[in-house]
């Protein structure tokens, strides 16, 4: 007893430490797996746009570099605004990289949701169409084993019936009723194989002389004649039998 | 059943045919009265059994030797009756009219009518046939005459029967009304 | 209860058998009221007789042959069979030496063991024991707080049903052995016996010389004892007895015409208390006995009167031109039923007189003669004299529904007499043209002939109940 109740409680515990893990580490534990691919895809692209702007930008700054350091090479001032541009764009451009970054991070967190959504919609259908499934054949199980047992019943009946008939007529062949208009209950009690070992009166007619006559009537129809099968025998080996002559 | 019984009844006739039905065959009435002593009747009703004998010479006493005595003497004192009937027949008026002439010259003079019925059907209820016959006998006398107080009535039923046999022959007999003095 | 019966029937198999019979039977107790219970009616039996061995008495020949007195006497009821003393397994005169078995297989239900023991030169002690063979088994009770539906043990249970004891002189011998047999037919049909009842009857005797002497006898039913308590060289007829059965009622023509006689039966003593003109017939006594109903035909006609014997009152029921005769009672006095023919001459019919409404209707329909009927003493049937083609059978009518069943098929049965317990129909018959008493069951069944006596016997009349010698009840 002391065990079950221990194993009770472990297997409790496990279950409930199982659940607060899924519960709580549900996006940790198992988002990185998955979404990291898909992210790849999409900072590929975005550094991919940027560098192009870039590229174009720097072609244009070259390009100005060139024909001024060829025109000007002495404009120390225009050195100085220049690399202060450039250090302009360079923020600017680090600026940009960090706003696409944070962009993409919003993106991917939409995206991620998204995801989980249509997981947990996935989850659920199939779990629908499991639970469907299940009742089904539960319902289909139910319906064969409700025939078959209604037909073992029907059959056990017809059995019961037989008997009841059978030991009716023995009884009957040999009860000299000593009295009209009277009506005793007897309870019979019977070993396998059908011989009487007890005859109670638990309803006597009033007359002496009449229910000796039913308990005569018994004990000389013994053995009566009862199935073999145990659980029709069962309902045989105690059972009343009225005596009402008509 | 019924040809088990239809075939003792046929036996019973003719055992009783060759018993007693033989004594009888053929003969009148008068002379069947004679047998009638033998049976198991009562005995004062022997000598009125036996009109033509001792009947007749007891009235004889009663009245000197008239033509009345005479056809007293000749005239038939038992009336036969049908089965379960009691209506006298048209036939024996004629020897009811001299008993009545009888009775009516001598006020004085009483009559004994007696009834009786055939072994069937049950005592009692042939007991009261018997009287029935008897008093339709008493009715005829009185229809011509006869006073009240002269006749007196009564019933045998069947316990005396004139002949013994079970057959027709004996019943027919039986089934009778007795004038009586 | 279904494992204890797998394991007690499969795996642990025959050594534990009982106990596992006995738990499942304690189970069943329990689980009573729980379990579907199966009932079976049984609604019909059989018409057998009741297979019954009547032992002789130890030492019953200085008296009378106590067990073939009382073998014929319920042989005689038709409802018992004994079985003949050759085929008895064993000799016994006390219920403790029987082997019950022996008897079982002999297909007996009961058996009469007694023995007879001399007090005295006259006086003698008779114990007799009634044992039912099969209800010394084994047996379920009902448990000691009396609750009928809880059986709570099996014990052994006794098997005798009856003990008694008697002294008695040796002339009752016959007397106690008719009631010994009463008192074995009540136990075990329900009903009381008629061994011990008498009957009066008209006998014939033709004596060639003197004519016929009609004697009216009163007898055991079984014939035995009979004694004349009136002769007459003229007919003797319908004697009726009284309820207490000390008297009887008769018709006697000692007289030349009918006159209705009372005669005390042990006594001689006799009163006429009918001399009236015409007939004076029928008499049948009330149920209270205070009362004679008879027919009188002192105001013209047969007519049914009532006489009340106190005040010699005389009170008329009928009233009419045809014949009203063979008055009975019916069994609480408050009606008459009467023959009458007032519906043909020749052809009567049973009409029924009540005492409450003074109204009188027809009650027998079938057939065009039906005369003298009598009640059963439940008051349910009428026997009666029925004309079928000519011939008079008896025939039974139930009151309620009026349905008639013939019970003889004889040529000139008459007669009928009710036994006391409504059981048997005592009736007159010829044989060869002469008449003799026979037996028949209301239900038909059961025919019988009484023993033939010397001359012609007719109108039988059954005697009531009458009153047994004094016993004593010996503890089972």
């Amino acid at each position: 007893m002391r065990w079950q109740i221990s194993f009770f409680v472990s297997v409790t515990c496990h279950i409930l430490l199982l659940v607060a893990l899924f519960w709580v580490g549900f996006p940790h534990v198992f988002s990185p797996i998955r979404p990291l691919f898909e992210r790849n895809i999409d900072i590929i692209e975005a550094v991919a746009i940027d560098e192009r702007e870039l590229q174009t930008e720097l072609k244009k700054i070259k390009s100005q570099k060139q024909g001024e350091r060829s025109a000007e090479k002495a404009a120390g001032e225009a050195q100085k605004k220049r690399v202060k541009e450039e250090k302009r764009l360079e923020e600017l451009r680090i600026e940009r990289l960090k706003e696409a970054k944070k962009l993409e991070e919003l993106k991917k967190q939409k995206q991620k949701e998204e995801e989980n959504r249509e997981q947990r919609e996935r989850e659920r259908i199939e779990e629908e169409k499991k639970r469907a499934e299940a009742e089904k054949a539960a319902k289909v199980a139910k319906e064969s084993a409700e025939r078959a047992s209604a037909e073992k019943t029907r059959l056990a009946q017809e059995k019961v019936g037989y008997y009841v008939d059978v030991i009716k007529q023995k009884i009957q062949s040999h009860w000299i009723p000593s009295g009209q208009n009277l009506s005793c209950l007897l309870r019979i009690r019977l070993l396998p194989g059908g011989s009487v070992v007890g005859v109670a009166v638990i309803e006597g007619s009033g007359s002496l002389a009449f229910d000796d006559s039913a308990v005569r009537a018994v004990h000389k129809a013994s053995p009566l004649p009862v199935p073999q099968e145990p659980e029709l025998w069962n309902q045989f080996r105690d059972f009343t039998v009225r005596f009402k002559p008509q | 059943m019924q040809t088990s019984s239809v075939i003792k009844l046929i036996a019973v006739t003719f055992f009783m045919a060759s018993l007693s039905g033989c004594a009888w065959f053929g003969k009148k009435p008068t002379e069947s009265r004679k047998e009638v002593t033998g049976t198991p009747g009562v005995t004062e009703q022997q000598p009125v059994q036996e009109p033509v004998q001792t009947g007749g010479a007891g009235e004889a006493n009663l009245s000197s030797g008239s033509s009345l005595e005479d056809s007293i003497k000749k005239a038939q004192n038992v009336f036969y009756f049908d089965f379960d009937k009691s209506i006298v027949k048209t036939e024996d008026y004629k020897d009811l009219e001299v008993h009545a002439g009888y009775l009516t010259s001598d006020p004085s003079k009483k009559v004994h009518i007696v009834g009786h019925a055939d072994e069937r059907g049950t005592r009692e209820y042939n007991l009261a046939l018997g009287e029935r016959r008897a008093k339709a006998v008493t009715e005829v006398l009185q229809a011509q005459g006869v006073k009240q107080e002269q006749a007196t009535v009564t019933s045998y039923g069947e316990e005396a029967p004139a002949a013994l046999g079970h057959n027709e022959e004996a019943w027919s007999l039986n089934r009778r009304a007795e004038v009586l003095y | 209860m279904k494992a204890l019966d797998s394991k007690g029937g499969g795996q642990i198999g025959r050594v534990f058998y009982v106990a596992p019979a006995f738990f499942a039977f304690l189970f069943c107790v329990h689980l009573g009221c729980v379990q579907a219970e199966i009932t079976i009616e049984i609604t019909q039996g059989s018409d057998s007789a009741v297979p019954i061995a009547i032992l002789p008495f130890g030492q019953e020949a200085p008296i009378a042959p106590f067990s073939s007195v009382i073998q014929q006497d319920l042989q005689r009821s038709g409802r018992f069979q004994a079985v003949q003393s050759h085929k008895f397994p064993e000799k016994a005169v006390r219920s403790s030496e029987l082997t019950l078995s022996a008897w079982q297989n002999l297909g007996v239900e009961s058996i009469v063991v007694g023995r007879i023991q001399p007090l005295s030169s006259s006086q003698y002690q008779v114990i007799f024991e009634l044992v039912d063979v099969y209800k010394g088994q084994q047996k379920m009770l009902p448990s000691q707080n009396g609750t009928p539906d809880n059986p709570s043990l099996f014990i052994q249970n006794n098997s005798v049903l009856l003990a008694q004891e008697f002294i008695i002189h040796a002339s009752e011998s016959r007397k106690l052995a008719h009631q010994i047999s009463d008192i074995i037919y009540e136990r075990l049909t329900g009903e009381r016996g008629i061994a011990l009842t008498r009957i009066a009857y008209v006998s014939v005797v033709v004596e060639s010389k003197q004519g016929s002497e009609y004697r009216l006898e009163v007898a055991d039913l079984d014939g035995f004892n009979p004694r004349v308590i009136m002769r007459s060289k003229k007919p003797l007829m319908s004697p009726d007895w009284s309820k207490d059965g000390s008297k009887i009622a008769y018709v006697s023509f000692e007289n030349g015409r009918s006159e209705i006689f009372i005669q005390n039966v042990s006594t001689g003593r006799r009163e006429k208390i009918a001399p009236y003109m015409g007939l004076n017939t029928a008499p049948a006594w009330s149920p209270d006995g205070n009362k004679l109903a008879l027919s009188l035909s002192k105001d013209g006609n047969s007519e049914i009167y009532v006489l009340h014997l106190e005040t010699k009152r005389l009170e008329r029921l009928t009233n009419d031109g045809a014949i009203d005769t063979e008055p009975a009672w019916a069994p609480d006095g408050k009606a008459l039923i009467f023959t009458s023919d007032r519906g043909g001459e020749g052809k009567p019919q049973i009409y029924q007189f009540s005492f409450e409404t003074r109204a009188t209707k027809r009650l027998t329909f079938e057939g065009d003669y039906n005369a003298r009927g009598r009640f059963t003493s439940d008051g349910r049937h009428i026997i009666m004299v029925n004309r079928q083609n000519g011939q008079f059978h008896i025939a039974v009518q139930e009151v309620e529904t009026g349905t008639v069943f013939w019970l003889t098929d004889g040529v000139f049965d008459e007669s009928p007499t009710v036994a006391p317990n409504g059981r048997l129909v005592l009736y007159a018959t010829k044989e060869g043209g002469k008449g003799l008493l026979q037996a028949v069951s209301v239900d038909g069944r059961v025919r019988l002939r009484l023993p033939a006596r010397e001359g012609e016997i007719r109108e039988p009349a059954w005697s009531p109940f009458p009153i047994g010698l004094r016993g004593k009840g010996l503890s089972l």
